[in-house]
Protein backbone atom coordinates (compact mmCIF):
# COMPACT_ATOMS: atom_id res chain seq x y z
CA UNK A 1 0.00 0.00 0.00
CA UNK A 2 1.71 3.55 -0.92
CA UNK A 3 1.95 5.91 1.85
CA UNK A 4 2.68 3.42 4.29
CA UNK A 5 6.40 3.52 4.95
CA UNK A 6 7.74 4.10 8.28
CA UNK A 7 8.80 8.07 9.61
CA UNK A 8 11.94 7.39 11.16
CA UNK A 9 15.40 8.54 11.82
CA UNK A 10 17.12 5.68 10.16
CA UNK A 11 13.85 6.30 7.15
CA UNK A 12 13.56 10.14 7.19
CA UNK A 13 11.02 11.87 4.92
CA UNK A 14 11.03 15.55 3.54
CA UNK A 15 8.91 18.78 3.77
CA UNK A 16 9.56 21.51 0.82
CA UNK A 17 7.77 25.07 2.32
CA UNK A 18 7.18 27.41 -0.54
CA UNK A 19 6.10 30.93 0.56
CA UNK A 20 5.25 33.47 -1.70
CA UNK A 21 7.15 36.58 -0.65
CA UNK A 22 6.55 38.91 -4.04
CA UNK A 23 4.85 42.05 -4.00
CA UNK A 24 1.21 41.06 -4.48
CA UNK A 25 1.19 40.10 -0.63
CA UNK A 26 1.68 43.31 0.77
CA UNK A 27 -2.48 43.63 -0.01
CA UNK A 28 -4.83 43.02 3.00
CA UNK A 29 -6.21 39.79 3.39
CA UNK A 30 -9.74 39.56 2.85
CA UNK A 31 -12.42 41.82 2.29
CA UNK A 32 -13.92 44.31 4.60
CA UNK A 33 -10.70 46.35 5.44
CA UNK A 34 -8.85 44.02 7.66
CA UNK A 35 -5.70 45.27 9.17
CA UNK A 36 -3.66 42.21 8.10
CA UNK A 37 -1.69 41.92 4.88
CA UNK A 38 -1.30 38.61 2.71
CA UNK A 39 2.56 38.62 3.90
CA UNK A 40 1.23 39.27 7.65
CA UNK A 41 -0.54 36.06 6.89
CA UNK A 42 2.23 33.81 5.21
CA UNK A 43 4.58 34.38 7.80
CA UNK A 44 2.16 33.35 10.56
CA UNK A 45 1.75 30.32 8.43
CA UNK A 46 5.30 28.66 7.94
CA UNK A 47 6.06 29.90 11.64
CA UNK A 48 3.43 27.71 12.71
CA UNK A 49 3.58 24.61 10.42
CA UNK A 50 7.56 24.84 11.35
CA UNK A 51 6.88 24.87 15.17
CA UNK A 52 3.96 22.06 15.15
CA UNK A 53 6.67 20.27 12.99
CA UNK A 54 9.50 20.74 15.64
CA UNK A 55 6.95 20.14 18.13
CA UNK A 56 5.61 16.77 16.92
CA UNK A 57 9.36 15.26 16.62
CA UNK A 58 10.64 16.67 20.16
CA UNK A 59 11.43 14.35 22.42
CA UNK A 60 12.43 14.48 26.35
CA UNK A 61 16.19 14.14 24.69
CA UNK A 62 15.94 16.69 21.88
CA UNK A 63 14.22 17.00 18.45
CA UNK A 64 14.27 13.80 16.63
CA UNK A 65 15.31 13.96 12.66
CA UNK A 66 12.39 12.48 11.10
CA UNK A 67 12.05 15.06 8.67
CA UNK A 68 14.60 17.08 6.46
CA UNK A 69 13.01 20.53 6.17
CA UNK A 70 13.78 23.59 3.51
CA UNK A 71 12.02 26.90 2.70
CA UNK A 72 12.00 28.42 -0.66
CA UNK A 73 11.33 31.93 -1.11
CA UNK A 74 9.64 33.00 -4.21
CA UNK A 75 9.57 37.26 -4.84
CA UNK A 76 12.24 39.24 -6.12
CA UNK A 77 14.15 36.52 -6.00
CA UNK A 78 13.63 32.73 -5.84
CA UNK A 79 15.57 30.79 -3.49
CA UNK A 80 16.44 28.95 0.38
CA UNK A 81 14.51 31.47 2.59
CA UNK A 82 15.46 30.57 5.99
CA UNK A 83 17.84 33.18 7.48
CA UNK A 84 20.34 33.52 10.20
CA UNK A 85 22.45 30.33 10.84
CA UNK A 86 20.37 28.06 8.98
CA UNK A 87 21.23 31.02 5.50
CA UNK A 88 21.35 29.57 2.36
CA UNK A 89 20.72 26.05 3.27
CA UNK A 90 17.95 24.05 0.72
CA UNK A 91 17.50 21.03 3.44
CA UNK A 92 18.15 20.93 6.98
CA UNK A 93 17.11 18.70 9.34
CA UNK A 94 14.43 18.94 11.78
CA UNK A 95 16.49 19.43 14.74
CA UNK A 96 18.16 22.41 13.23
CA UNK A 97 15.11 24.45 12.28
CA UNK A 98 13.83 23.96 16.07
CA UNK A 99 17.51 24.91 17.73
CA UNK A 100 17.82 27.89 15.10
CA UNK A 101 15.20 30.25 15.23
CA UNK A 102 15.32 33.63 14.18
CA UNK A 103 13.96 34.58 17.66
CA UNK A 104 11.67 33.44 19.98
CA UNK A 105 8.94 35.56 21.35
CA UNK A 106 6.49 35.48 24.85
CA UNK A 107 2.74 34.98 24.06
CA UNK A 108 0.29 33.26 26.33
CA UNK A 109 -1.95 31.00 24.95
CA UNK A 110 -4.96 29.40 26.95
CA UNK A 111 -4.95 26.24 28.67
CA UNK A 112 -7.27 23.79 30.75
CA UNK A 113 -7.37 24.20 34.07
CA UNK A 114 -9.00 21.09 34.54
CA UNK A 115 -12.13 22.40 36.19
CA UNK A 116 -13.57 23.00 33.19
CA UNK A 117 -12.42 26.55 32.72
CA UNK A 118 -9.75 28.23 30.75
CA UNK A 119 -6.24 29.98 32.48
CA UNK A 120 -3.51 31.78 30.04
CA UNK A 121 -0.35 30.00 30.04
CA UNK A 122 3.00 31.77 29.11
CA UNK A 123 4.57 30.13 26.52
CA UNK A 124 7.34 31.00 23.73
CA UNK A 125 6.81 31.75 20.55
CA UNK A 126 9.48 30.64 17.84
CA UNK A 127 9.74 33.00 14.79
CA UNK A 128 11.77 32.26 11.61
CA UNK A 129 10.08 34.08 9.09
CA UNK A 130 8.64 38.09 9.21
CA UNK A 131 6.40 39.41 6.69
CA UNK A 132 7.90 40.18 3.06
CA UNK A 133 6.37 41.55 -0.08
CA UNK A 134 8.48 42.99 -2.79
CA UNK A 135 8.68 41.91 -6.72
CA UNK A 136 6.86 39.52 -9.00
CA UNK A 137 5.69 35.85 -8.83
CA UNK A 138 8.01 33.66 -10.19
CA UNK A 139 5.92 30.13 -8.76
CA UNK A 140 7.00 28.37 -11.56
CA UNK A 141 10.80 28.63 -10.68
CA UNK A 142 9.77 28.00 -7.55
CA UNK A 143 8.10 24.41 -7.93
CA UNK A 144 11.08 23.78 -10.59
CA UNK A 145 13.46 24.75 -8.02
CA UNK A 146 11.62 22.35 -5.94
CA UNK A 147 12.04 19.35 -8.47
CA UNK A 148 15.99 20.03 -8.55
CA UNK A 149 15.86 19.62 -4.30
CA UNK A 150 14.03 16.87 -3.97
CA UNK A 151 15.22 14.66 -7.24
CA UNK A 152 19.29 15.18 -5.42
CA UNK A 153 17.54 14.30 -2.07
CA UNK A 154 15.15 11.09 -3.55
CA UNK A 155 18.08 8.64 -4.83
CA UNK A 156 19.41 8.76 -1.20
CA UNK A 157 16.53 8.15 0.31
CA UNK A 158 14.71 5.96 -1.50
CA UNK A 159 12.22 4.14 0.77
CA UNK A 160 10.96 7.39 2.78
CA UNK A 161 7.77 8.17 3.41
CA UNK A 162 7.46 10.64 -0.27
CA UNK A 163 8.39 14.33 0.48
CA UNK A 164 5.58 16.86 0.84
CA UNK A 165 5.63 19.92 -0.75
CA UNK A 166 3.48 22.74 0.38
CA UNK A 167 3.16 26.24 -1.16
CA UNK A 168 1.93 28.68 0.38
CA UNK A 169 0.24 31.81 -1.99
CA UNK A 170 -2.05 33.93 -3.50
CA UNK A 171 -2.32 31.92 -6.37
CA UNK A 172 -1.53 34.67 -8.87
CA UNK A 173 1.64 33.59 -11.07
CA UNK A 174 3.35 35.96 -13.20
CA UNK A 175 5.97 33.73 -14.79
CA UNK A 176 3.26 31.47 -16.93
CA UNK A 177 1.16 29.12 -15.89
CA UNK A 178 2.25 26.61 -13.04
CA UNK A 179 0.73 23.36 -14.11
CA UNK A 180 3.50 21.82 -16.08
CA UNK A 181 5.73 22.73 -13.23
CA UNK A 182 3.63 21.35 -10.39
CA UNK A 183 2.92 18.15 -12.23
CA UNK A 184 6.26 17.21 -12.81
CA UNK A 185 6.88 18.05 -9.33
CA UNK A 186 4.21 15.43 -8.35
CA UNK A 187 5.91 12.92 -11.09
CA UNK A 188 8.89 12.39 -8.68
CA UNK A 189 8.57 9.67 -6.44
CA UNK A 190 10.13 7.57 -3.99
CA UNK A 191 9.04 3.79 -3.89
CA UNK A 192 6.52 4.69 -1.28
CA UNK A 193 4.47 6.68 -3.55
CA UNK A 194 4.31 10.06 -5.97
CA UNK A 195 5.67 13.42 -3.96
CA UNK A 196 2.89 15.20 -2.21
CA UNK A 197 1.74 19.06 -3.75
CA UNK A 198 -0.36 20.90 -1.04
CA UNK A 199 -1.25 24.36 -1.30
CA UNK A 200 -2.29 27.23 1.10
CA UNK A 201 -4.24 29.99 -1.13
CA UNK A 202 -4.47 32.90 0.44
CA UNK A 203 -6.86 35.74 -1.04
CA UNK A 204 -7.46 39.49 -1.05
CA UNK A 205 -11.35 38.86 -2.34
CA UNK A 206 -12.13 37.58 1.07
CA UNK A 207 -14.60 34.25 1.52
CA UNK A 208 -15.34 31.91 3.97
CA UNK A 209 -12.27 29.46 4.97
CA UNK A 210 -12.59 25.89 3.14
CA UNK A 211 -10.59 23.30 3.83
CA UNK A 212 -9.58 20.09 2.27
CA UNK A 213 -12.34 20.43 -0.13
CA UNK A 214 -13.44 17.22 -2.83
CA UNK A 215 -14.62 19.71 -5.75
CA UNK A 216 -13.58 23.38 -7.07
CA UNK A 217 -17.12 24.35 -6.97
CA UNK A 218 -17.48 26.51 -4.30
CA UNK A 219 -14.02 28.12 -4.88
CA UNK A 220 -14.64 31.90 -5.98
CA UNK A 221 -12.24 32.26 -8.53
CA UNK A 222 -9.96 30.74 -11.27
CA UNK A 223 -6.45 31.31 -9.13
CA UNK A 224 -8.17 29.35 -6.30
CA UNK A 225 -10.01 26.54 -8.82
CA UNK A 226 -6.28 26.61 -9.95
CA UNK A 227 -4.25 25.73 -7.10
CA UNK A 228 -6.98 23.35 -5.97
CA UNK A 229 -5.76 21.67 -9.17
CA UNK A 230 -2.82 21.33 -8.57
CA UNK A 231 -3.32 19.88 -5.26
CA UNK A 232 -2.87 16.19 -4.78
CA UNK A 233 -5.30 14.04 -2.69
CA UNK A 234 -4.71 13.55 0.84
CA UNK A 235 -3.89 9.90 1.56
CA UNK A 236 -5.90 7.29 2.80
CA UNK A 237 -3.96 7.58 5.99
CA UNK A 238 -4.30 11.32 6.27
CA UNK A 239 -8.25 11.25 5.32
CA UNK A 240 -8.69 8.65 8.07
CA UNK A 241 -6.93 10.84 10.48
CA UNK A 242 -9.01 13.60 9.11
CA UNK A 243 -12.37 12.51 9.88
CA UNK A 244 -11.33 11.16 13.20
CA UNK A 245 -10.53 14.99 13.78
CA UNK A 246 -13.93 16.07 12.50
CA UNK A 247 -12.94 16.95 8.91
CA UNK A 248 -15.45 15.90 6.43
CA UNK A 249 -12.84 14.18 4.25
CA UNK A 250 -13.55 12.04 1.16
CA UNK A 251 -11.76 9.89 -1.05
CA UNK A 252 -11.32 13.06 -3.83
CA UNK A 253 -10.44 15.67 -0.82
CA UNK A 254 -7.37 17.51 -1.41
CA UNK A 255 -4.24 18.74 0.14
CA UNK A 256 -5.36 22.61 0.06
CA UNK A 257 -6.86 24.98 1.87
CA UNK A 258 -8.30 28.52 1.09
CA UNK A 259 -8.10 31.47 3.78
CA UNK A 260 -7.19 29.10 6.24
CA UNK A 261 -4.07 27.52 8.04
CA UNK A 262 -2.88 23.85 7.14
CA UNK A 263 -1.09 23.40 10.59
CA UNK A 264 -3.67 20.10 10.91
CA UNK A 265 -1.93 18.34 8.02
CA UNK A 266 1.14 17.98 10.27
CA UNK A 267 -1.46 15.78 12.70
CA UNK A 268 -2.22 13.59 9.77
CA UNK A 269 1.24 12.63 9.81
CA UNK A 270 1.87 9.05 11.72
CA UNK A 271 5.18 8.30 13.44
CA UNK A 272 3.31 6.49 16.11
CA UNK A 273 0.60 6.66 19.36
CA UNK A 274 -1.21 10.19 19.07
CA UNK A 275 -3.56 10.08 21.84
CA UNK A 276 -7.07 10.97 20.15
CA UNK A 277 -7.54 13.44 23.24
CA UNK A 278 -4.65 15.43 22.60
CA UNK A 279 -5.36 18.78 21.03
CA UNK B 1 -2.62 -19.32 46.27
CA UNK B 2 0.80 -19.45 44.72
CA UNK B 3 1.36 -17.04 41.54
CA UNK B 4 4.21 -17.13 39.11
CA UNK B 5 5.52 -14.05 36.86
CA UNK B 6 7.74 -12.99 34.25
CA UNK B 7 8.28 -10.14 31.81
CA UNK B 8 9.66 -9.99 28.45
CA UNK B 9 10.15 -6.67 26.43
CA UNK B 10 12.18 -4.68 23.76
CA UNK B 11 12.47 -1.39 22.29
CA UNK B 12 10.92 -0.13 18.85
CA UNK B 13 13.61 -1.30 16.12
CA UNK B 14 15.73 1.35 15.76
CA UNK B 15 15.39 3.18 18.93
CA UNK B 16 17.93 2.68 21.57
CA UNK B 17 16.99 0.97 25.07
CA UNK B 18 16.71 4.32 26.65
CA UNK B 19 14.08 5.49 24.42
CA UNK B 20 11.46 2.46 25.42
CA UNK B 21 8.31 4.22 26.88
CA UNK B 22 6.58 0.96 28.28
CA UNK B 23 6.70 0.72 31.58
CA UNK B 24 5.87 -2.66 33.60
CA UNK B 25 4.89 -3.84 37.23
CA UNK B 26 6.31 -5.68 39.25
CA UNK B 27 10.11 -4.51 37.81
CA UNK B 28 10.81 -7.97 38.66
CA UNK B 29 9.93 -11.58 38.39
CA UNK B 30 7.68 -13.35 40.62
CA UNK B 31 7.32 -16.39 42.46
CA UNK B 32 5.81 -16.76 45.75
CA UNK B 33 2.69 -17.30 47.59
CA UNK B 34 0.04 -14.95 48.65
CA UNK B 35 -3.61 -13.70 49.09
CA UNK B 36 -3.10 -10.65 46.31
CA UNK B 37 -0.99 -9.75 43.85
CA UNK B 38 -0.86 -6.71 41.36
CA UNK B 39 0.61 -6.53 38.26
CA UNK B 40 0.44 -3.77 35.73
CA UNK B 41 1.55 -2.55 32.51
CA UNK B 42 1.51 0.37 30.38
CA UNK B 43 2.15 2.26 26.97
CA UNK B 44 3.83 5.77 26.98
CA UNK B 45 2.41 7.96 23.51
CA UNK B 46 5.01 8.48 20.99
CA UNK B 47 4.06 11.76 20.20
CA UNK B 48 4.39 13.53 23.43
CA UNK B 49 7.28 13.62 26.05
CA UNK B 50 8.23 12.14 29.37
CA UNK B 51 5.93 9.51 28.53
CA UNK B 52 8.35 6.72 29.91
CA UNK B 53 8.43 8.90 33.19
CA UNK B 54 4.20 9.11 33.11
CA UNK B 55 4.13 5.45 32.38
CA UNK B 56 6.03 4.04 35.18
CA UNK B 57 4.10 6.73 37.35
CA UNK B 58 1.21 4.45 36.84
CA UNK B 59 2.49 1.18 37.13
CA UNK B 60 3.88 2.07 39.96
CA UNK B 61 0.85 4.06 41.82
CA UNK B 62 -1.20 0.22 40.73
CA UNK B 63 1.36 -1.70 41.71
CA UNK B 64 1.00 0.36 45.18
CA UNK B 65 -3.18 -0.03 45.46
CA UNK B 66 -4.02 3.23 44.62
CA UNK B 67 -5.23 3.80 41.52
CA UNK B 68 -9.14 1.55 41.51
CA UNK B 69 -11.82 1.67 39.73
CA UNK B 70 -13.60 4.13 42.11
CA UNK B 71 -13.02 7.46 42.31
CA UNK B 72 -10.09 6.78 39.68
CA UNK B 73 -9.78 10.51 38.17
CA UNK B 74 -9.35 11.78 41.62
CA UNK B 75 -6.52 9.02 42.50
CA UNK B 76 -4.30 10.16 39.23
CA UNK B 77 -3.92 13.63 40.86
CA UNK B 78 -1.44 12.47 43.02
CA UNK B 79 0.92 11.21 39.86
CA UNK B 80 -0.23 14.18 37.57
CA UNK B 81 1.73 16.77 40.91
CA UNK B 82 4.31 14.18 40.63
CA UNK B 83 5.07 13.91 37.04
CA UNK B 84 5.02 18.13 37.14
CA UNK B 85 7.43 18.45 39.50
CA UNK B 86 9.65 15.71 37.60
CA UNK B 87 9.75 17.57 34.06
CA UNK B 88 9.43 21.26 35.62
CA UNK B 89 12.27 21.57 37.73
CA UNK B 90 14.80 22.09 35.04
CA UNK B 91 15.05 24.72 32.18
CA UNK B 92 14.13 23.35 28.99
CA UNK B 93 14.43 24.72 25.30
CA UNK B 94 10.74 26.26 23.69
CA UNK B 95 9.98 23.08 22.20
CA UNK B 96 10.35 20.78 25.12
CA UNK B 97 8.38 23.66 27.13
CA UNK B 98 5.49 23.17 24.29
CA UNK B 99 5.44 19.51 24.84
CA UNK B 100 5.15 19.91 28.73
CA UNK B 101 2.75 22.04 28.63
CA UNK B 102 0.98 19.34 26.06
CA UNK B 103 1.29 16.89 28.96
CA UNK B 104 2.62 13.39 28.69
CA UNK B 105 -0.01 10.70 27.55
CA UNK B 106 0.01 6.60 28.29
CA UNK B 107 -2.28 4.06 28.14
CA UNK B 108 -2.64 1.92 31.25
CA UNK B 109 -3.81 -1.59 31.80
CA UNK B 110 -4.06 -2.85 35.48
CA UNK B 111 -4.73 -6.34 37.06
CA UNK B 112 -5.38 -8.27 40.00
CA UNK B 113 -5.52 -11.44 41.59
CA UNK B 114 -6.98 -12.05 44.85
CA UNK B 115 -8.51 -14.46 47.19
CA UNK B 116 -11.82 -13.83 48.70
CA UNK B 117 -12.02 -16.80 50.40
CA UNK B 118 -9.25 -20.05 51.02
CA UNK B 119 -9.91 -21.81 47.59
CA UNK B 120 -10.79 -19.30 45.93
CA UNK B 121 -9.19 -17.14 43.01
CA UNK B 122 -10.37 -13.96 41.18
CA UNK B 123 -8.82 -11.51 38.88
CA UNK B 124 -10.44 -8.15 37.85
CA UNK B 125 -8.71 -5.64 35.86
CA UNK B 126 -8.89 -1.79 34.73
CA UNK B 127 -7.77 0.07 31.71
CA UNK B 128 -7.68 2.76 29.89
CA UNK B 129 -6.18 2.76 26.18
CA UNK B 130 -5.00 -0.33 24.03
CA UNK B 131 -2.93 -3.03 26.76
CA UNK B 132 -4.42 -5.71 26.59
CA UNK B 133 -5.33 -8.95 28.58
CA UNK B 134 -5.39 -12.35 27.79
CA UNK B 135 -6.64 -15.28 30.34
CA UNK B 136 -5.70 -18.90 28.94
CA UNK B 137 -6.73 -22.19 29.69
CA UNK B 138 -5.00 -25.60 28.70
CA UNK B 139 -5.22 -24.86 25.01
CA UNK B 140 -7.67 -22.11 24.72
CA UNK B 141 -8.32 -18.49 25.07
CA UNK B 142 -11.35 -18.17 27.76
CA UNK B 143 -11.18 -13.92 28.22
CA UNK B 144 -9.52 -10.92 26.70
CA UNK B 145 -9.35 -7.81 27.78
CA UNK B 146 -10.20 -4.59 26.91
CA UNK B 147 -10.26 -5.91 23.14
CA UNK B 148 -11.21 -8.57 22.19
CA UNK B 149 -10.59 -8.54 18.29
CA UNK B 150 -7.34 -6.84 15.82
CA UNK B 151 -10.24 -4.09 14.66
CA UNK B 152 -10.04 -2.50 18.27
CA UNK B 153 -6.38 -1.05 17.88
CA UNK B 154 -5.91 2.26 16.56
CA UNK B 155 -3.32 4.70 16.14
CA UNK B 156 -5.37 7.38 18.00
CA UNK B 157 -6.71 5.99 21.12
CA UNK B 158 -8.19 7.55 24.18
CA UNK B 159 -4.91 7.73 26.72
CA UNK B 160 -4.19 9.10 30.76
CA UNK B 161 -2.91 13.04 30.69
CA UNK B 162 -0.39 14.20 33.50
CA UNK B 163 -2.97 17.26 32.49
CA UNK B 164 -6.11 17.14 34.40
CA UNK B 165 -7.83 18.48 31.72
CA UNK B 166 -8.18 16.02 29.04
CA UNK B 167 -9.14 13.64 31.38
CA UNK B 168 -12.83 15.16 31.67
CA UNK B 169 -13.97 11.94 29.82
CA UNK B 170 -12.22 9.53 31.43
CA UNK B 171 -15.36 8.02 32.67
CA UNK B 172 -16.35 6.94 29.04
CA UNK B 173 -13.22 5.45 28.53
CA UNK B 174 -12.09 3.17 31.49
CA UNK B 175 -13.02 -0.41 31.47
CA UNK B 176 -13.00 -2.63 33.92
CA UNK B 177 -13.35 -6.59 34.07
CA UNK B 178 -13.49 -9.37 36.48
CA UNK B 179 -13.84 -13.11 36.58
CA UNK B 180 -13.02 -16.33 38.07
CA UNK B 181 -9.30 -17.83 38.14
CA UNK B 182 -8.15 -21.79 38.32
CA UNK B 183 -5.03 -23.01 39.21
CA UNK B 184 -2.88 -23.92 35.87
CA UNK B 185 -4.49 -20.56 34.54
CA UNK B 186 -2.26 -17.78 32.75
CA UNK B 187 -2.80 -14.06 32.33
CA UNK B 188 -0.64 -12.60 29.93
CA UNK B 189 -0.56 -8.76 29.84
CA UNK B 190 0.43 -6.94 26.54
CA UNK B 191 1.14 -3.55 25.45
CA UNK B 192 -0.71 -2.89 21.93
CA UNK B 193 1.46 -4.24 19.80
CA UNK B 194 1.89 -7.41 20.41
CA UNK B 195 -1.78 -7.43 21.41
CA UNK B 196 -2.45 -6.82 17.92
CA UNK B 197 -0.70 -10.10 17.00
CA UNK B 198 -1.64 -11.85 19.55
CA UNK B 199 -5.83 -11.15 18.67
CA UNK B 200 -5.08 -11.39 15.01
CA UNK B 201 -3.19 -14.85 15.31
CA UNK B 202 -6.04 -16.02 17.82
CA UNK B 203 -8.33 -15.07 15.21
CA UNK B 204 -6.81 -17.36 12.38
CA UNK B 205 -7.00 -20.35 14.30
CA UNK B 206 -2.79 -19.63 15.35
CA UNK B 207 -3.51 -20.51 18.83
CA UNK B 208 -0.44 -17.59 19.69
CA UNK B 209 -0.56 -18.67 23.00
CA UNK B 210 1.17 -21.49 22.40
CA UNK B 211 4.17 -19.36 21.26
CA UNK B 212 4.02 -17.67 24.51
CA UNK B 213 4.01 -20.61 26.36
CA UNK B 214 7.23 -21.02 24.56
CA UNK B 215 8.86 -17.90 25.12
CA UNK B 216 8.11 -17.89 29.49
CA UNK B 217 9.69 -21.51 29.45
CA UNK B 218 12.72 -20.44 26.79
CA UNK B 219 13.24 -16.80 28.09
CA UNK B 220 14.51 -13.66 26.85
CA UNK B 221 16.29 -15.23 23.62
CA UNK B 222 13.23 -17.10 23.03
CA UNK B 223 11.54 -13.79 23.28
CA UNK B 224 14.09 -11.77 21.36
CA UNK B 225 13.61 -14.70 18.42
CA UNK B 226 10.18 -14.48 18.52
CA UNK B 227 9.69 -10.58 18.20
CA UNK B 228 11.98 -10.63 15.49
CA UNK B 229 10.59 -13.53 13.79
CA UNK B 230 7.20 -11.57 14.12
CA UNK B 231 8.45 -7.74 12.66
CA UNK B 232 10.39 -9.67 9.61
CA UNK B 233 7.13 -10.95 8.38
CA UNK B 234 5.33 -8.00 8.76
CA UNK B 235 3.06 -9.74 11.60
CA UNK B 236 4.27 -7.00 14.38
CA UNK B 237 4.15 -3.55 14.09
CA UNK B 238 7.21 -1.32 14.99
CA UNK B 239 6.87 -0.05 18.20
CA UNK B 240 7.64 -1.22 22.01
CA UNK B 241 7.11 -4.54 22.71
CA UNK B 242 5.93 -5.59 26.61
CA UNK B 243 4.98 -9.23 27.29
CA UNK B 244 4.15 -9.42 31.14
CA UNK B 245 3.14 -13.43 31.95
CA UNK B 246 1.54 -14.49 34.93
CA UNK B 247 0.31 -17.53 35.92
CA UNK B 248 -1.48 -18.95 38.81
CA UNK B 249 -0.17 -22.43 40.26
Amino acid sequence: MPYSAEISRANPSCFLFLIDQSGSMEDPFGAGGSSRKKADLVADAINRLLQNLVIKCAKEEGIRDYFHVGVIGYGEKVGPALGGALAGRELAPISDIGNLPARVEQRTKKVEDGAGGLIDQAIRFPVWFDPIGHGATPMCQALTQAHTILSNWLPQHADSFPPIVINITDGEATDGNPTAAATALRALESNDGNVLLFNIHLSSKGGSPIEFPDTPANLPDQYAQLMFDLSSTLTATMRSIAQQEGYAASESSRGFVFNADMVSVIKFLDIGTRPSNLR
Amino acid sequence: MHVTARVFWAPKAGNRTEEYEDAFWPASGVNRAGDRFRFAVADGATETSFSALWAQLLVRSFGAGNLRQAHFDASLRPEQVRWHNAVASKPLPWYAEAKVLDGAYAALLGFELYSPYPGRVKWRALAVGDCCLMQIRGDGMVASFPATEAAYFTSRPYLLSSNPGPTLALSDHLRSAGGAALPGDRFYLMTDALAHWFLHAAAAGDAPWRACRTVVQGGARRFAALVEDLRSQHKLRNDDVTFLAVELL
